[in-house]
């Protein structure tokens, strides 16, 4: 210690210095020898202190300087004293080689000594330094456990300044620290002397891991420490990273990304998941890499999520999931791909039958309809919204009840309280409220709806509109009831038969009827009592029948019970499945025996009625022809006499007046004028004759224009008059033209004739339209003489007069021909009249809501 | 040259009707040659048997006895010898029998003779002058042809 304090103080730095100072030394052995030089020392022995002192204060070179001096003038002194070199003794030379030796000797040491020292020296320097930059903690406590040094970083992760350390009882600084990993550790390094290493945590107020290094020394003890907590949190960090990363069911891969940034590079991690999922292994990557899997050039940006149907390394195809993130290292390059994978075949699936599902439901032809348990809807089909008429989103959210009718809001409650204990309701009849408020009956399933833990969080109704259903049921119903009752009360046999035309069931109606047991009707077996006859046509017809499936309509004989045949009409009419195909024959079967018998009677009854019919028509067209002979012969025969009667009364007046008395010509004007009038009676009786014979041709007819016809025919009668004409509104009718213009004719010219004696005539046509079906009534009215009412019966008959001829010429004929024509119109005619007042012709030509004789005798013919 | 001189043939049955008829014609000056026959078959004869006795006109009745007027006129109508001359039915008869029959069968003319005698002269003196006179009958071209 004194040594290197020697040398701590030395201070001789400059080598000038350091030479001058050895050379000095090396003369102040002689100086300090002077008072001893009568103790006949030789000369080396006071010069060797200071040689040692030289070398040691002053390093290698001054040191060897002082030695050399030294021994050179100790020999110098020697060589003086003795006067010769000779004369030195071998003791002396002894001398100056040992001392000259020991200054060699002690200016190296010396030397090195320095040099050691001054290495000591910058590493203590070093050494301090060192610990207060280094980022660990680090300080000392002596024996008594006070801290004697504690470095900048210690300080800052304690949250003391290090002043505050200095001098202070750790355990009383750090009260925790005791109970801690820590005192426990401080205490055993002291006792044990032996370093030791802890790592634990302290409590408030630093509430951190440390990771505590300490060392006893002879001082104390020397702590380093670090605190650990953030290399803890992430090293967990990373262990839960390891661990999700080994332990995921998902497979993780990570590739190093290559130089170019494709995902071509080398694998470096793949889980175990990923194997299992995928088949390949760390192995199968490196030689194959990524694109066994997925086409790298899939994989765009940073993060890619893509879903691929992949092939394992077996070949089965999967669905996979794949993310893609690239990691990147502290300076922001990626530097990885983390691909991590999920085997998302079943969830596909899933979402594939969710679709099918969701579409079924979509579809269906039932409202699917989704609640909660308090009846909140959640979802709500199309068909939903048809049957209802609400749009899903009138009712999603709404209460269920809405649909329910008025009054029946138990049933709801019911439903639910069903519901919660699990119980499903099925195909339940009952009422539902539609939109527009009408009630549709309704088929309804609900199911609980479970959630995945299983508890029932809803409902599921499936709603089918009965309406149509109950309808037809019902209609179905009534029909056979209405088949049944039909059956029953007719005196018909009813029976079916299969689609071959064969029976399969009994019939017991068929049985009662013609006797035959079930077994015998079975199959054709019906036919054996068909009358032989009829037999072979019957079983034609029906096999035809069945075979181009049309209806089957025959009669034939069956054999009653009682042996006797009866007449039976039969119907048959295939009964058609939906498809059209026919399901079974249904029969019928009448006895119509006596019906046949009566036909019979009614055929042989027209037969003679026909016979008797023809031999009258005979009769009737023989007279017919007798008549038409009779009327021509009438023309011709009694008109050529009367042509000769006038004809040679007039030659004799003529050619032969001369000879004739006055008497005589008077008397052959008579003949005349009684030939002529006898002409005109023939003409008329034929022309009323012919208007029996003359077929009516009814058709449209305009009575206005027909009076207009008839007055320009009858002008000559007005010549030389005064006749004012009336032509009121005259509906037009239906009738022969021809004959109604002579009705006409003759009925306006009876009134010209009439009214013959008035100054001015005249004459009106009109019409009293009556309502209703009534036809209307027309009518000629004059202002001529009239005639008593009581001979007006006689009026219309053929060659009646109630004038004389003289005073009103006629034949009489006229009137009976208006009558036969109206008549032959199934009209009516009539007149009234006073006498010297005029008179006034009605006819109307079809009579109130009856049809005319000609028609009803047309309508009997037919029958 | 005796037919040449037929002008007229008058198929009546009726005497009367003859000589009234006639009594017009020659007081007229309507014809000179005039042969009656009084019945059909007279008529058919008359005109078929005695080969080219062509008159210019036939007044004929429709009453006749044996074979009717019809008839006879169905007769001329149908041989191409007679189908040329000019027959004018000359009746009591309206019948539109008659009348359709008479026109289906080609009469050339139907009139009815009428009761009154005045209107009888006037009717035969008019079909004579028309008939006979007026009308240019049809030519020797044809009856070689026939």
């Amino acid at each position: 210690m004194s040594m290197r304090r020697f040398l701590a103080y030395r201070r001789f730095e400059s080598w000038p210095v350091r030479y001058l100072g050895a050379i000095a030394l090396a003369e102040a052995g002689p100086l300090t020898c002077l008072p001893l030089r009568a103790l006949h020392f030789t000369p080396l022995v006071p010069r060797a202190p200071f040689i040692v002192i030289s070398a040691l204060a002053l390093g290698l070179g001054p040191g060897l300087v002082t030695t050399l001096i030294c021994v050179v003038e100790a020999i110098y002194e020697t060589w003086k004293l003795t006067g010769s070199l000779g004369a030195i003794t071998a003791t002396d030379w002894e001398r100056a080689i040992v001392i000259g030796f020991t200054g060699v000797f002690a200016s190296v040491m010396a030397e090195r000594l320095t040099k050691s020292y001054a290495q000591l020296k910058d590493a203590n320097r070093k050494n301090a330094s060192v610990l207060e930059s280094i980022s660990d903690g680090f300080l000392t406590l002596n024996r008594k456990w006070c801290f004697t040094y504690v470095n900048p970083a210690a300080a800052r992760m304690t949250g003391l300044a290090a002043e505050e350390y200095l001098g202070k009882n750790l355990w009383e600084l750090w009260p925790h620290a005791a109970a801690s990993g820590f005192g426990a550790a401080y205490l055993r390094a002291v006792r044990d002397n032996v370093p030791v290493q802890v790592e634990a945590f302290y409590p408030d107020p630093l509430n951190a891991w440390f990771e505590v290094r300490c060392y006893p020394s002879a001082e104390g003890l020397t702590v380093f420490f670090n605190n650990t907590s953030e290399r803890r949190r992430r090293e967990e960090q990373l262990r839960f990273f390891e661990s999700a990363a080994l332990q995921t069911s998902d497979g993780v891969l990570i590739l190093k990304i290559s130089g170019d940034g494709a995902l071509n590079g080398e694998p470096v991690f793949l889980n175990s998941a990923f194997e299992r999922i995928t088949g390949f292994g760390m192995e199968d990557l490196k030689r194959e890499g990524l694109q066994v899997l997925i086409a790298p050039a899939e994989i765009h940006s940073d993060s890619t999520y893509l879903e691929r149907s992949t092939r394992r390394k077996n070949g089965c195809e999967f669905w996979a999931e794949y993310t893609f993130t690239a990691i990147e290292d502290v300076d922001g390059a990626q530097t990885h791909w983390v691909c991590t994978l999920r085997d998302i075949t079943e969830r596909k699936r899933a979402e594939e039958a969710a679709r099918l599902f969701t579409s079924i439901v979509e579809h269906s032809d039932d409202a699917i309809v989704s609640k909660t348990l308090d009846g909140v809807i959640l979802t709500w089909n199309k068909s939903a919204e048809r049957i209802y008429g609400y749009s899903a989103g009138e009712m999603v959210g709404q209460n269920i009840a809405r649909l329910m009718p008025p009054g029946n809001s138990s049933q709801l409650t019911e439903i639910f309280d069903n519901l919660r204990r699990g119980e499903r309701l099925e195909h339940v009849l009952t009422q539902r409220v539609r939109k527009d408020g009408s009630l549709i009956a309704v088929s309804v399933t609900i199911s609980p709806l479970r959630d995945a833990a299983g508890y029932i969080v809803g409902a599921s109704a499936i709603t089918r509109d009965v309406t149509e259903q109950q309808r037809v049921e019902k209609a179905l119903a009534l029909s056979e009831e209405r088949y049944r009752s039909l059956a029953f009360a007719t005196s018909q046999i009813v029976w079916t038969a299969n689609v071959h035309g064969e029976v399969i069931e009994d019939i017991p109606m068929w049985r009662a009827f013609t006797g035959q047991s079930e077994m015998e009707a079975l199959a054709m077996g019906w036919i054996a009592v068909v009358h032989p006859e009829d037999r072979e046509r019957t079983r034609e017809v029906w096999l035809r029948a069945v075979k181009i499936r049309s209806f089957y309509d025959t009669e034939y004989r069956l054999r009653r019970a009682d042996g006797a045949y009866r007449w039976m009409a039969v119907h048959a009419a295939p009964v058609l499945e939906v498809d059209g195909t026919i399901r079974e024959w249904v029969i019928t079967c009448a006895d119509i025996e006596d019906r046949k018998q009566a036909e019979a009677e009614i055929a042989k009854l027209n037969e003679e009625l026909e016979q008797r019919v023809l031999d009258r028509t005979a009769e009737l067209e023989a007279a017919n022809r007798e008549l038409e002979a009779f009327s021509y012969s009438v023309s011709h025969d009694l008109r050529a006499p009367l042509r000769a009667m006038d004809g040679f009364s007039r030659i004799l007046l003529e050619e032969y007046s001369s000879g004739l008395p006055e008497k005589a010509q008077h008397y052959l004007t008579v003949i005349r004028s009684n030939a002529v009038q006898m002409g005109e009676l023939i003409d008329d009786l034929l022309a009323f004759a012919r208007l029996s014979r003359q077929p009516l041709n009814k058709q449209p007819v305009a009575l206005d224009d027909l009076v207009k016809q008839a007055l320009e025919d009858l002008a000559i009668d007005r010549e030389g008059r005064r006749v004012e004409m009336l032509v009121g509104d005259l509906p037009a009718c239906e009738g022969d033209p021809q004959l109604l213009k002579q009705v006409l004719i003759n009925l306006l010219s009876n009134g010209l004739k009439y009214t013959r004696a008035r100054d001015v005539a005249r004459i009106e046509v009109g019409a009293i339209t009556a309502t209703g079906p009534n036809p209307p009534i027309y009518y000629v009215r004059d202002n001529g003489v009239g005639f008593d009412m009581r001979y007006a019966n006689k009026l219309f008959g053929v060659f009646q007069r109630l004038h004389g001829a003289k005073e009103y010429p006629g034949t009489g004929v006229g009137l009976a021909i208006v009558q036969r024509i109206v008549h032959r119109h199934g009209g009516r005619v009539w007149a009234e009249a006073q006498i010297n007042h005029g008179a006034t012709f009605y006819f109307m030509l079809a009579q109130a809501g009856t049809k005319s004789n000609e028609e009803l005798l047309a309508c009997s013919s037919h029958n | 040259m005796n037919t040449e001189a037929i002008e007229l043939l008058l198929v009546e049955d009726n005497p009367a009707d003859e000589e009234l008829t006639l009594h017009v014609l020659e007081k007229n000056n309507l014809a000179n040659r005039i042969h009656v026959v009084r019945d059909g078959v007279e008529a058919v004869e008359f005109l078929f048997e005695n080969s080219g006795t062509i008159p210019r006109l036939i007044l004929l009745d429709l009453k006749l006895p044996r074979l009717s007027g019809l008839e006879v006129l169905a007769r001329i109508k149908q041989d191409a010898r007679t189908r040329k001359i000019p027959v004018v039915v000359l009746t009591s008869s309206r019948e539109d029998v008659d009348l359709n029959t008479c026109y289906e069968l080609g009469v050339n003319s139907y009139i009815v003779k009428p009761v009154d005698f005045i209107q009888f002269t006037e009717s035969i003196r008019q079909l004579g002058l028309y008939w006979l006179l007026f009308n240019e009958p049809a030519r020797a071209y044809n009856q070689q042809r026939a």
